[in-house]
């Protein structure tokens, strides 16, 4: 990985937070948005077996504290304990991962993501169940779009190809 | 690969020690949030209201059946309200006259309120806050409220340089001393995922079902008088010594784009 595609990856993490601070979270949809940063996330750990989806997790994790009122231990476990889960499991029992098994992760993923965030703000109600799964539902389908996009942007384009 | 895992890790460090200084150095947070905000302020209002323009577009086709019975509905309310208008015009006259009959000064009622818009909001929907494009330069402080239309929206809970962050009435973080109008009795208002409840009222107290929960005033935060919602439905009455009432917020908090500070 060259010093472009990281440097790449944090602007990316930083325009993706602007966006989910400042455009997606108007579009509220029966009390959930949706998290760009976090379907891109998913996508990337799911996909990359060469660990530089790091990059781009540690850098939301810094935009987030930043953005968020958010605890840092609670945004380390849902930007970097997510992923790097889901990760190991992709290398580990999915040699070679498929559209059609991705969704399985992205409703693991949104699904372990909204939890956490029930759990700490102690909102275990009939509403916040309701958001669950408005969440979950709205979540994996922005996260499989990513997906499709990413298959596609990779069989046409490539980032190390660039060379400045 | 060897050389590619060392610079990897050289970049994670370095993320991590810029994450761990904002994350636990308070300061620094404070700095660091102060001086993104100021250079991010009109991406972000532009991305924002970008996205409310759309979310507007696509409630407006969801609400296209409902739009016939809403227009009676409202024009009934009009109506009511002309009403409402004129007695309350008769009232402060005659307020003024009394006042003026026992000597009292005539305060100033207008109060100095600061327009600010909107440019950010927590990506977590629930969370309830968002952060607007003023702040210390203009005067504005912790703990200030914030209206719209009249109806009070939150309260400021952080202050920058030139933005500030407000916790809003239905957030879980957020308690606002509040009474209901006609009984006067008092109680705390709370936020959360289940809605807006006004607690801890004395169980003999009686509301009606509509009355106006206002704010009462009391630690001197806010001042008394500021309208929050309508009383709802009794929830509880707990141990029997308070009960709890369910509120319902006069404004729409997730479409606001413009707000007030009440200096």
């Amino acid at each position: 990985m060259n010093t472009f595609k990281k440097i790449m990856l944090i602007v990316v993490a930083l325009v993706t937070v602007l966006l989910d601070v400042s455009f997606f979270s108007s579009i509220e949809i029966y009390g959930a948005t949706i998290i760009l940063s976090l379907s891109i996330l998913l996508t990337m750990a799911i996909s990359d077996r060469s660990r530089d989806y790091l990059i781009y997790a540690f850098s939301l994790i810094l935009f987030f504290t930043i953005f968020s009122s958010l605890p840092l231990i609670v945004i380390a476990i849902e930007f970097l304990l997510l992923p790097a889960g889901l990760n190991y499991v992709m290398i580990k029992y999915f040699p070679k991962p498929r559209p059609v098994t991705s969704p399985i992760y992205y409703i693991f993923g949104t699904l372990f993501f909204e939890l956490v965030l029930l759990v700490y703000s102690k909102e275990f109600t009939e509403s916040g169940l309701l958001t669950l799964s408005y969440f979950v539902v709205i979540n994996s389908i922005v996260g499989v779009i990513c997906y499709i996009i990413q298959e596609k942007v990779k069989n046409d384009f490539k980032i190390e190809d660039i060379r400045i | 690969m060897k050389k590619h895992t060392n610079k990897l890790t050289i970049y994670l460090v370095i993320l991590a020690l810029l994450i761990v200084s904002v994350g636990l150095v308070p300061k620094i947070r404070l700095n660091t949030r102060s001086y993104i905000y100021d250079h991010t302020s009109n991406m972000s209002a532009s991305f924002s209201h970008f996205g409310t323009s759309i979310r507007e577009k696509l409630s407006f086709f969801a609400r296209i059946g409902r739009l016939k019975t809403e227009n009676e509905r409202l024009a009934d309310l009009l109506n009511q309200f002309q009403v409402d208008s004129s007695r309350i015009s008769e009232l402060e006259n005659e307020n003024t006259l009394l006042k003026q009959e026992l000597g009292f000064f005539q305060q100033d009622q207008q109060e100095a309120l600061v327009p600010a818009k909107i440019i950010q909001r927590e990506a977590v929907s629930f969370l309830d806050n968002f952060v607007i494009d003023k702040g210390l330069a203009d005067g504005l402080v912790i703990n200030m409220a914030v209206v719209s239309h009249g109806v009070l929206v939150g309260q400021i809970s952080e202050v920058y340089e030139h933005a500030a962050k407000v916790t809003i009435v239905t957030s879980k973080d957020s308690i606002v001393q509040a009474m209901l109008q006609d009984s006067r009795a008092k109680g705390i208002l709370k936020g959360g995922l289940s809605g807006l409840f006004l607690e801890n009222i004395v169980s003999d107290a009686e509301f009606k079902d509509g009355e106006n929960i206002i704010t009462s005033g009391l630690g001197g935060e806010m001042k008394q008088g500021i309208l929050i919602g309508k009383a709802n439905k009794l929830k509880s009455s707990g141990t029997g010594i308070f009960k709890t009432i369910s509120v319902e917020p006069l404004v729409d908090l997730t479409k606001l784009e413009i707000v007030f500070i009440e200096k």
